[in-house]
C-alpha cells in the first residue's frame, strides 16, 4: 500500500531533522578531536554565568525577529522551547563527549556548556535550526480521517486583527483610489470589518462545508459589525458574520494540479458534490466595485483539508497569481444585500433634455424592403457571411433604382427645409465630382450599356467616398480629391505638404504596370519611395468599370505598413467580386526584351542569397546584356520565372526615370501571394541594373532592408 | 465639439459608442440603420474582420431634427472594442459630442467593462476632457442572456462618478433599448449645444 503523500513529506522532515542532529554531533566530535578535551572544570561564575544568561537572551532575540506576527506569548513560548532543547542538547553533547575520555558525565556536561565557547556558539545555532524544523511538524495535525480533520481544524498562527484583510487590500490588484463617498456606500468602517474578518480566520473558521447543512447567510439583513474581540464564540459563521458562500467546483481550476496530494480529482472525488467555501463577505466589499473578487489564500487555507495538499500554504500561495483566488462574480452579487450596492451620489443634471422631442423614431419597413447595405470587406467572405442574418445583399439596392445623384437625400418631414445630400463624415469637405464614364471610342454603346457604365461610375465615386471616409479620420489633415490618370479615376489622400499634381503624374507613370501580363496575377498594392515622398497604390473597383486607384502619400516612411495595410482594407472595403480582371499587354519596348541572358551565377551572390530571409528560399539569377554587362539580379523563389519579371523591373524604372516625387529608390509591388521589391543597384555604372526580390515576405521591412544591404554589396561587387 | 456649417445651416453632431469587444457597439448601429427612416439615413460602413469583429469602426450618418433654423445631424460611431486597437478609439474619439457606453451585461464580461471604461476616461484625457463635459449614457446591453448581472450591480460597477447619468438596459440585437439611448444622449447633446432647451425647441416646433 503506497504512503500517502501528505505522510511521504512529514517523513523527510523528520530525517531532515535527524540528519541536522547528526551534523550537530559531528561538528561537536570534531571539536572535539581538534584539541577540546573534555576536563573537569571548576564552576566559576566568570564562566558559568555567559553560559546561563546569553542562550535566553539570545533565543528571546530570535524569537523577536523570526515570529511574523508579534505575541508576548508566542515570543516568551518559544524562547522557553529553545532554551529547552538547548538544555537538551548540552546533555547530549555531554553524553557525546563521555564516550571518548571516559570522563563522569557532570564533568562532560559542565564541559559542553560552559567549557569551550566554540561548542557553545554550535548550539546557539543548531537549537534555532532545529526548532524551526521541529515545530510545524509538532503544530501540524496527524493525517487523520476527514470527518476528524473537518472537526478539529488545524491551529493556525495567531494574527494581529487586520492582518489578513490588511493583506488582501494590499494584494497586487491595483486598483485606482475611489473617491470614498463612491467607494463603498453604507459600508462599515474597513477597520471594524477587518478587524472581525480576520480575527475570523486566526482562529480558524469551519473547514470545507457541506452547504444543505448550513443556513445560507444572503437571506439575513446585514448585522451591525459586532465589536471584535478574538473570542472563537464570536468568529464562528453562526454568529452572525455575513459570508459568502462559493462552490469549490467554481474556483478548482484556478489552483495548481501540483498542490494537491492526489491530484485535482482525486480531491474531486474526495469532496462531495455541493462542497463550498466560505468568504467573510466584508472582505470582497471593498472590490465587488472593480467588477472582481478576489480573497487571498491565506482566508481560505484552513478550509483545504490539510492531508490532501502536498504543498505548504506559503507555496501555494505563491503559485496564485497576486496570492489570491477569484470569486465568481455570479456567485458573489446574488449573495450581497441590495442595499450594500445602492448608490447614493446624485443623478447626473439632464434638465432640458425633455424640452427636445426624440430625434429618432423607428420606422418598421415593409416586408418587401430590401435590407441594409452591409459593406462589410468582401475579401474575407466568412465576414459578409457572419454580418447579418438575412442573406447580404450583393449590390447597393438603394442606389440603383434612382439614378440622380445621391438616395441618402435628407428628409425630416417637419424640420428640413430643403432637402440635402446627408452628412458623411466631416472629412467631406468638397464633394466628390462623380467620374466620367469611359466608352470606347470605335463603338457607340447600347443603351443598357450605358445605364450599366453610369451605375458602376456611380458606385465607383460612392466606392471612393466609403474610402475616403475610412481613411479620413486616421490621416488627419491629408487631403482627399478624386483625379483622373492614365484612364483611371484616382482617389488621392495627399499630405497637405506634398504637390497633388506630382503624386497624380508619379502614379500614373505605375498605372500601366499594374496589370502587366508579365506579372503572375495583377498588383494589388504598389508602393514608391521617392526622395520626396512615399506613394501607396491600391486599386479597386471593378476594372470593366474603369478601375479606380486609391492614391494614398505622405511624405516619410513612419507607419507606412499601417498606411498599407489601412489602403487595402479600404479598398478592400470597395472592391467588387469582379476584380482581378485580366492583364494588359507589356509595357515596354519589345525589343529590349532579347537582350537579357541569364549567366553563371558566383559565389558571392549565392551567398546573397543566403542572406535573404524575408523572402524565405530564393534562387539567385544574373542577367547580362549582349555587351556582357550586367543588368538585373534576381532574388526569387522557383515558383516564379526570372526572366519576365527582370524586364518588367526594367520597364517599370524606366518608366519612373525622373520622377515628379524624386528618385524612386525602390518599388514594393504586391502580386498573389508574394511581394516584389525592385531597386537599382547601388554604384553601377551604365544603365540601371535591376535588383529584384520576391517571395511570400511576412515581414516587407526586412526585406527592403535585407534588399538594400544586397545592393550595397552587389555594387560593391561589381565594382571590384 | 460639434460642427456648425452657417451657410447650410447644418450643425453636425458626433456620437460615438464605446464599449468592450463584443459588447454590441455595431449591434446598436445595425439596429439603428434597419430601422431608421430611408430618409433618415445614410450608408452604414462597417469595416470587419472575418470574425465579425470590428476592425476600425463602424459609421453611420443620420439625419433628425431642425433647431433654431439648423438642420441637426448625427454622425454615429463605434470604436474597435478589442485591447490593441486603441489609437483607433483615441482618434474616433476626437471631438466627439456625444457618448454612448455599450457595457456587457454578462458577469463574466463585467471586468472588461471595467477597463473598457477606464480605457476611454484615459482616451478622453487625451484630448484633455473628462466623461462629466461630455454628454454620455449607459447601455446595459445583452439583457436577453441568462448570465448578466443585476442592474444595481452594473449601477454599483458602472455608474458610480460623481453624478449618475441615464442608463439603459437593451438587446441590441432585438432592438430593445436601442432607440432609447441614442434619443437620450441626442437631446443631451443637443441641450448642450443649444443650452436654453425651451426656447431651441419653441424656435423648433
Amino acid at each position: 500500500m503506497a504512503i500517502p503523500r501528505a505522510s511521504r513529506v512529514r517523513l523527510i522532515c523528520w530525517l531532515e531533522l535527524g540528519l541536522g542532529l547528526e551534523l550537530y554531533a559531528c561538528a561537536a566530535l570534531v571539536l572535539h578531536t581538534r584539541g577540546l578535551r573534555t576536563t573537569p572544570l571548576l564552576a566559576a561564575p566568570a564562566l558559568v554565568i555567559p553560559a546561563l544568561v546569553i542562550p535566553p537572551v539570545f533565543y528571546l532575540f530570535v524569537g523577536l525577529v523570526s515570529l511574523r506576527r508579534f505575541s508576548l506569548r508566542q515570543v516568551l513560548g518559544a524562547a522557553v522551547a529553545m532554551c529547552g532543547f538547548h538544555a537538551l542538547l548540552v546533555a547530549a553533547t555531554g553524553a557525546l563527549y563521555t564516550i571518548p575520555d571516559i570522563l563522569d558525565f557532570g564533568s562532560a556536561v559542565a564541559f559542553a556548556l560552559w567549557g569551550s565557547p566554540a561548542v557553545t556558539l554550535l548550539q546557539l545555532t543548531a537549537t534555532p535550526l532545529v526548532f524551526a524544523r521541529l515545530r510545524p511538524l509538532l503544530l501540524s495535525p496527524r493525517p487523520a480521517p476527514r470527518a476528524q480533520a473537518r472537526a478539529t481544524p488545524p491551529r493556525r498562527r495567531a494574527e494581529v486583527p487586520g492582518g489578513v484583510a490588511a493583506r488582501a487590500r494590499d494584494a497586487a490588484w491595483s486598483l485606482p483610489p475611489r473617491e470614498p463617498a463612491a467607494m463603498m456606500p453604507s459600508v462599515p468602517p474597513l477597520q471594524r470589518v477587518l478587524a472581525v474578518s480576520s480575527s475570523a480566520f486566526a482562529h480558524g473558521v469551519q473547514p470545507v462545508v457541506a452547504s444543505p447543512l448550513v443556513p445560507q447567510p444572503v437571506a439575513t439583513p446585514p448585522a451591525p459589525a459586532p465589536p471584535a474581540p478574538p473570542t472563537r464564540a464570536l468568529v464562528r459563521p453562526e454568529t452572525g458574520e455575513p459570508m459568502i458562500r462559493i462552490s469549490f467546483g467554481r474556483i478548482a481550476d484556478q489552483l495548481p494540479v501540483e498542490m494537491f496530494a492526489r491530484g485535482r480529482e482525486g480531491l474531486h472525488a474526495t469532496l462531495h458534490p455541493g462542497v463550498s467555501l466560505l468568504v467573510p463577505r466584508r472582505l470582497l466589499l471593498p472590490y465587488l466595485g472593480e467588477a472582481l473578487a478576489p480573497v487571498k489564500w491565506e482566508v481560505v487555507a484552513d478550509q483545504f483539508p490539510r492531508d490532501e495538499l502536498a504543498l505548504s500554504h506559503k507555496e501555494i500561495a505563491g503559485r496564485l497569481p497576486h496570492r489570491s483566488l477569484l470569486l465568481p462574480l455570479d456567485e458573489v452579487v446574488p449573495q450581497i444585500p441590495a442595499e450594500l450596492l445602492a448608490l447614493s451620489t446624485p443623478a447626473a443634471d439632464v434638465y432640458g433634455i425633455e424640452e427636445f422631442p426624440p430625434p429618432f423614431q423607428p420606422h418598421v419597413p415593409p416586408p418587401s424592403e430590401t435590407p441594409a447595405v452591409d459593406t462589410r470587406a468582401p475579401a474575407e467572405p466568412a465576414a459578409v457571411a457572419l454580418a447579418e442574418p438575412e442573406p447580404p445583399p450583393v449590390s447597393e439596392p438603394r442606389e440603383e433604382p434612382e439614378p440622380p445623384a445621391e438616395p441618402e437625400a435628407s428628409a425630416e418631414p417637419e424640420g428640413l427645409a430643403e432637402p440635402e445630400p446627408l452628412a458623411e463624415p466631416e472629412l467631406f469637405v468638397e464633394p466628390l465630382a462623380p467620374a466620367e464614364p469611359e466608352l470606347p471610342a470605335e463603338e457607340e454603346p447600347s443603351q443598357p450599356e450605358r445605364g450599366a457604365e453610369a451605375l458602376a461610375d456611380r458606385g465607383r465615386t460612392a466606392e471612393a467616398r466609403r474610402i475616403t471616409a475610412l481613411l479620413a479620420p486616421l490621416m488627419n489633415g491629408l487631403e482627399i480629391g478624386e483625379r483622373d490618370g492614365a484612364g483611371t479615376t484616382l482617389v488621392t489622400v495627399v499630405a497637405p505638404t506634398l504637390s497633388e499634381d506630382s503624386v497624380v503624374r508619379t502614379a500614373a507613370r505605375v498605372v500601366p504596370f499594374l496589370a502587366d501580363a508579365r506579372l503572375s496575377d495583377p498588383v494589388a498594392q504598389a508602393t514608391l519611395t521617392g526622395a520626396e515622398a512615399t506613394i501607396v497604390l491600391t486599386p479597386f473597383g471593378s476594372p470593366d468599370a474603369g478601375g479606380a486607384l486609391l492614391v494614398t502619400a505622405v511624405r516619410s516612411r513612419a507607419s507606412l505598413a499601417w498606411l498599407e495595410r489601412l489602403s487595402r482594407s479600404a479598398a478592400g472595403e470597395a472592391r467588387v467580386p469582379a476584380e482581378n480582371g485580366g492583364h494588359s499587354s507589356p509595357v515596354g519596348d519589345p525589343a529590349e526584351e532579347m537582350e537579357l541572358r541569364a549567366t553563371s551565377v558566383p559565389q558571392s551572390v549565392r551567398e546573397l542569397a543566403g542572406s535573404l530571409t524575408a523572402f524565405g528560399p530564393v534562387a539567385p539569377t544574373v542577367l547580362r546584356d549582349a555587351a556582357g554587362s550586367l543588368r538585373a539580379c534576381l532574388f526569387l523563389p522557383r515558383s516564379l520565372e526570372a526572366m519576365p519579371l527582370a524586364q518588367f523591373a526594367r520597364d517599370l524604372y524606366a518608366a519612373l526615370e525622373e520622377a515628379e516625387i524624386g528618385h524612386v529608390s525602390s518599388v514594393i509591388l504586391r502580386v498573389g501571394a508574394h511581394r516584389l521589391v525592385v531597386r537599382a543597384m547601388d554604384g553601377v555604372p551604365g544603365r540601371a541594373a535591376m535588383l529584384v526580390g520576391g517571395g511570400p515576405i511576412d515581414r516587407p521591412g526586412l526585406a527592403r532592408i535585407e534588399l538594400d544591404r544586397a545592393a550595397t554589396r552587389l555594387g560593391a561587387l561589381v565594382r571590384g | 465639439m460639434s460642427v456648425i456649417n452657417y451657410a447650410k445651416k447644418i450643425i453636425d453632431f458626433k456620437i460615438v459608442y464605446y464599449g468592450p469587444g463584443l459588447a454590441g457597439k455595431t449591434a446598436n448601429l445595425q439596429h439603428l440603420h434597419r430601422c431608421l427612416p430611408q430618409d433618415n439615413k445614410g450608408n452604414m460602413i462597417s469595416l470587419a474582420t472575418g470574425d465579425d469583429r470590428t476592425l476600425y469602426f463602424d459609421f453611420l450618418p443620420v439625419s433628425a431634427l431642425t433647431v433654431r433654423g439648423f438642420e441637426t445631424r448625427f454622425q454615429l460611431y463605434t470604436v474597435p472594442g478589442q485591447v490593441q486597437y486603441n489609437m483607433t478609439r483615441r482618434l474616433v474619439l476626437r471631438g466627439v459630442d456625444g457618448l454612448v457606453f455599450v457595457a456587457d451585461s454578462q458577469f463574466e464580461r463585467l471586468r472588461e467593462n471595467v477597463e473598457s471604461l477606464r480605457n476611454l476616461e484615459a482616451n478622453l484625457r487625451e484630448y484633455e476632457c473628462t466623461l462629466d463635459e461630455i454628454p454620455y449614457v449607459l447601455q446595459y446591453n445583452k439583457r436577453d442572456l441568462p448570465n448578466v448581472a443585476p442592474v444595481e450591480y452594473l449601477e454599483f460597477v458602472l455608474n458610480r462618478r460623481a453624478k449618475r447619468v441615464p442608463r439603459f438596459e437593451a438587446s441590441a440585437i432585438e432592438g430593445k433599448g436601442v432607440f432609447d439611448t441614442l434619443n437620450t444622449v441626442s437631446r443631451m447633446a443637443l441641450a448642450s449645444e443649444f443650452g436654453g432647451a425651451r426656447e431651441a425647441h419653441n424656435e423648433a416646433s
